[in-house]
């Protein structure tokens, strides 16, 4: 089980995420709407896992990233958005994201990758 | 995709409800389709020829088309040809009409002739319809000149319509889009794309549209434009754009996208290129709107 800060804008895709975790047996300690919120939560729960949407308003999901990593350079961070370019899919990897993933994503790809990122 | 475009068709005249075209159009409805209703479709035959045929089954035990050969109705060719439409085909909607005794066969018959009145559509852009070739029906609505700018409205509306048909309604139909200077909206999900294009990408639709849309895309119930459907559609619009950037960036063209916006009740005036496609549902009307405001 992983303690896991959902950061996304949209509830709705917030609302998946928390489902799917809490079905596989993970707690879902925090979850964040923009990028400054998410670096606030993580800063204080210090979760075992961050899940992060790239297109947010205030901060930008990379920009976000690169904060977490600066303050927790082993920090767990899976990005999850609809944004699947390859330039901005190695922004995130070279940024010290562990994997990305594409929405619409499915509750399977979801749990293979958090899995393979928390081993 | 025929089915869909007469059954709105019929819908808008009050010949049909809400709920009998979407029981008729949905899966669960697998009516075999007759020979006599594939004819008129084809116009090989009339609805009284057909009629007839029936009649004459009535007093003898013999298939439909051996019988309308032996008058004459159909050559073998035609038969052989019915024939192997009825295999491919699961259901028409004429046929359900009939079966269920909204209409008989010279209503059917009628209302096919009207349709085509009513459409404008030559036979030849019927048997587009009737094909479900998606980007020869799209090909056959986007007729303007096929300037750089039409071909990028074009691949932005071809997902789209594949997007709707995969997450919300298989049964969507589109209409003739058009240039708008000035586009008025009691609810517009929209969303930037910057870069290489400078878009403005949008979905229009009535509160009651909205509140259907986003149920289906969340998979749960809302009945209202509450912030839950305002999220929804904006996911929708999120996932679409973010599959369109990407299939720009592996033909080498780079864009990005800015977080979506959801305004109300408003006008969007534009000097540049608004294009407005309005599309049906089983459940009613949308606009996608693209606005192309620079290269």
């Amino acid at each position: 089980m992983a303690r896991i800060l959902i950061v996304d804008d949209s509830a709705i895709s917030r609302m998946k995420l928390k489902d799917i975790f809490e079905t596989d047996c993970h707690e879902v300690v925090g979850v964040a709407e923009d990028g400054l919120e998410g670096i606030e939560q993580f800063k204080i729960l210090k979760p075992d896992l961050v899940t992060l949407d790239v297109t947010m308003p205030n901060m930008m999901g990379v920009e976000c990233l690169k904060e977490i990593i600066a303050i927790d350079a082993d920090a767990n961070v899976v990005m999850i958005s609809a944004l699947g370019k390859g330039d901005v899919i190695l922004d995130a990897l070279n940024a010290g994201a562990l994997n990305y993933i594409t929405k619409p994503f499915e509750e399977k790809q979801v749990l293979k990758t958090i899995r393979e990122a928390l081993e | 995709m025929f089915n869909q475009y007469f059954g709105y068709y019929l819908l808008s005249k009050n010949i049909i409800t809400k709920e009998k075209l979407k029981f008729v159009l949905s899966d669960e409805n697998k009516t075999r389709v007759k020979l006599g209703v594939l004819a008129i479709d084809a116009g090989y035959m009339t609805s009284s020829e057909v009629t007839e045929i029936h009649k004459m089954q009535m007093a003898q035990d013999r298939r439909f088309g051996d019988l309308a050969v032996e008058k004459g109705f159909l050559s073998e060719d035609q038969l052989m040809l019915l024939l192997s439409k009825q295999k491919e085909s699961h259901t028409t909607l004429g046929q359900v009409l009939v079966d269920e005794n909204i209409m008989n066969y010279e209503d059917y018959e009628q209302l096919l002739i009207q349709y085509k009145k009513d459409s404008g559509f030559s036979d030849e852009e019927i048997k587009i319809l009737k094909s479900n070739d998606s980007d020869a029906i799209l090909e056959l609505f986007i007729d303007m000149e096929n300037t750089d700018e039409v071909k990028l409205f074009k691949d932005y509306v071809e997902l789209f319509i594949r997007n709707i048909i995969r997450f919300v309604d298989r049964n969507v139909v589109i209409g003739k889009p058009y240039l708008a200077e000035a586009y008025t909206y009691e609810n517009h999900a929209v969303q930037d794309i910057v870069g290489f294009y400078a878009l403005s990408t949008g979905l229009s639709a009535s509160d009651e549209v909205i509140a259907n849309f986003a149920t289906i895309y969340a998979h749960m119930l809302i009945s209202e434009v509450n912030e839950l459907a305002k999220d929804a559609i904006g996911e929708f619009m999120n996932c679409q754009n973010g599959l369109f950037i990407s299939n720009l960036y592996h033909k080498g063209i780079n864009c990005n996208l800015e977080p979506q916006d959801y305004k109300e009740k408003g006008i969007i005036t534009s000097q540049n290129k608004l294009f407005v496609l309005p599309c049906e549902l089983t459940f009613g009307k949308f606009d996608i709107l693209f606005n192309i405001k620079g290269v």
